[in-house]
Formats: C-alpha cells, sequence, structure tokens
C-alpha cells in the first residue's frame, strides 16, 4: 500500500510539472475518487474531482443559454483581449504581406479606358493602350514646347535685330549732311525713322 | 482686426487663384465630360506616377472619335472660348481649316488634332512635376 501511495505522489509532481500521460491522470482520477483516503493526500482530492468532472460541467454550464454566465476574471479577460489582438495583427500583417505581393506597385494605379461607354480598369488588359495614350499626349505636349520655344528664340532674336538697328540708326542720325546719312543707311542696309 | 482683414484677402487670393486656373479650361472640360458618355469615343484617362517617388506626374485625358461632325464642332468652340485664358496657345491649318490647336494654361496643356484620316483627337495633360 505504501508503495501505490508512493506511485500516487510521484504522479502528483509528474501531473503539476505537467509530464503525465492521460493513463497516468485517469489513474490519479480513479485514486481520488475513492472514499477513504490518507491523510497527507486527501487535500488533494477536491483538486482532482474537478479536474476529473468539474470542468466538463463547468464548459457545459458555459454552453448551456439558460445557464448564468459566470464572471471572468480581469486576468482572464486581458488574457483573451491579448489574444484577439494578437491573432488580429498576425491577421493584418498576413493580409498587408499578400496584397503587395499580389499587387506590386504600378504606375498606372487608377488609371481606366472607356469603349462604347463601357469603363475598363483592368490595369494588365489595358497597359498597352494607356502607354500609347500617355506617349501620343505627352510627344503632342513635347512638340507644343519645342514650337513655344522655337516661338521665343525668335521673337528674342527679332528684338536683338530692331536694337542693332536702333543703335546703326542712332550713329548714322550723327552725321550732318543728308547725302552722306543715306549713303550711310543704304550701305548699312537700314530703314531708319528720321 | 488688421491681421483678420489680411488673411481673409490671403484667403481669397488663392481660391480664385485655384478657381481661376479651374476655369480657365472650363469650357473644354466640358465637353470632355460631355464626350465621355457619347458612344464610338475612345477615351483613356492615364494617371502616371514616378516609380520612385510614387508620387503622380501627370493626369492624361486622351480621347479620339471619328464621323461626328457634331462634337467635333463642339470641340472647336470651346477651344476658341477659352482661347483668351492661355497662356500660350498654337494654331496649324491646312488650307485654311484649323486642324490643330495647342494651349498652354499654366500647368495644364490642351491639344485638338485632326489626323489624315478624319479622326479627331483631344488631349488634356494636367503635370505635377
Amino acid at each position: 500500500m505504501e508503495k501505490d501511495y508512493n506511485r500516487i505522489n510521484t504522479l502528483i509532481e509528474r501531473f503539476f510539472e505537467g509530464y503525465t500521460t492521460n493513463e497516468e491522470e485517469k489513474e490519479l482520477y480513479e485514486f481520488f475518487s475513492r472514499e477513504e483516503l490518507p491523510q497527507e493526500l486527501a487535500p488533494y482530492k477536491t483538486l482532482f474531482d474537478y479536474f476529473e468532472t468539474g470542468i466538463a460541467d463547468d464548459f457545459l454550464k458555459e454552453k448551456s443559454p439558460a445557464a448564468p454566465q459566470p464572471k471572468r476574471s480581469l486576468k482572464r479577460r486581458l488574457w483573451i483581449a491579448g489574444s484577439v489582438a494578437a491573432l488580429l495583427l498576425l491577421l493584418v500583417t498576413i493580409g498587408v504581406n499578400l496584397f503587395t505581393q499580389d499587387h506590386p506597385f504600378n504606375p498606372y494605379e487608377g488609371s481606366y479606358i472607356i469603349r462604347n461607354g463601357q469603363r475598363i480598369d483592368d490595369l494588365n488588359m489595358i497597359a498597352p493602350e494607356l502607354e500609347m495614350a500617355a506617349t501620343t499626349a505627352l510627344l503632342r505636349q513635347e512638340k507644343m514646347e519645342q514650337l513655344l520655344q522655337q516661338a521665343e528664340e525668335a521673337e528674342r532674336g527679332n528684338l536683338r535685330h530692331q536694337e542693332i538697328q536702333y543703335q546703326l540708326c542712332e550713329m548714322v542720325s550723327r552725321y550732318e549732311n543728308r547725302y552722306v546719312r543715306e549713303e550711310a543707311k543704304r550701305i548699312l542696309n537700314i530703314h531708319c525713322n528720321n | 482686426m488688421k491681421t483678420g482683414k489680411l488673411v481673409a484677402i490671403v484667403i481669397l487670393l488663392i481660391t480664385s487663384s485655384i478657381s481661376i486656373d479651374l476655369m480657365a479650361q472650363e469650357n473644354i472640360l466640358a465637353v470632355v465630360r460631355k464626350a465621355e458618355k457619347i458612344e464610338g469615343v475612345r477615351f483613356d484617362i492615364v494617371r502616371k506616377k514616378n516609380p520612385e517617388t510614387k508620387q503622380l506626374v501627370n493626369e492624361i485625358t486622351s480621347l479620339s472619335f471619328r464621323d461626328n461632325e457634331a462634337l467635333k464642332k463642339e470641340f472647336l468652340d470651346a477651344f476658341e472660348k477659352d482661347r483668351a485664358n492661355a497662356d500660350n496657345e498654337i494654331e496649324g491649318r491646312n488650307q485654311g481649316v484649323v486642324t490643330e490647336l495647342m494651349y498652354k494654361f499654366g500647368s495644364t496643356s490642351c491639344a485638338f488634332n485632326i489626323g489624315k484620316n478624319g479622326s479627331v483627337d483631344v488631349a488634356i495633360i494636367v503635370s505635377h512635376k
């Protein structure tokens, strides 16, 4: 009998350390279901009775809608909230990773085309048409910029020409003799107001 | 009081400059919006971003059509109405007929072009550089 108790003590130690097998736990429950127990092991009876049947009863009570809901302790609530938060964080991380893997950056994001009144925004499908439209429009803009630049340069050239002509006229006007002035204008090929 | 008036004037100037910028090509944009619903008009809305900065570089609204004289005339009229607001304008003619119009309104360019095959192309380019 003493040997049995020693084994039970060993099993209890293993139980609390979490090393017991199902068979060993069953052995413990059976042992503590006895009416008569040695004095030193009696305090464990309530505990093992609870593990054997109490947990299952509690679980059934929680499941039953009629049964009053037991109040959860703050520690348990925090534990649940923490677990839910961690799970959500994990799901969000996985989701973001999946999203970025499936949707790599597309420089044409938000672009679309309309054909016969129907809007198409599948970028993979319309990419060539978007490229073509963008290239054509930008080439046209480039042409416009070049033409404007040419016009600006021509205007600048014309202004310079007018400025030189004005200076030459100023110089010619200093000659007192009218015939000399006219000859100078003819040679310089300039037209002055005076 | 003086600060309040100054702030009000600044806000008024900013809002008016923004609305003037939008108003500049309002007739052209109105016809573009109308054309969007017309069958047979090819529409391309291109929003191009810089792959490095992820910032929007330009927004291009390009449309083309043919065999629609009414719409072509509406565009020509709209370009004519907005001509006065343009910073720069270029007009191309072939045998006296307007075949090309290009206006620049600040960072926005509007182009109208009639191709040799009679197709009409209109492009609005908003640059965000």
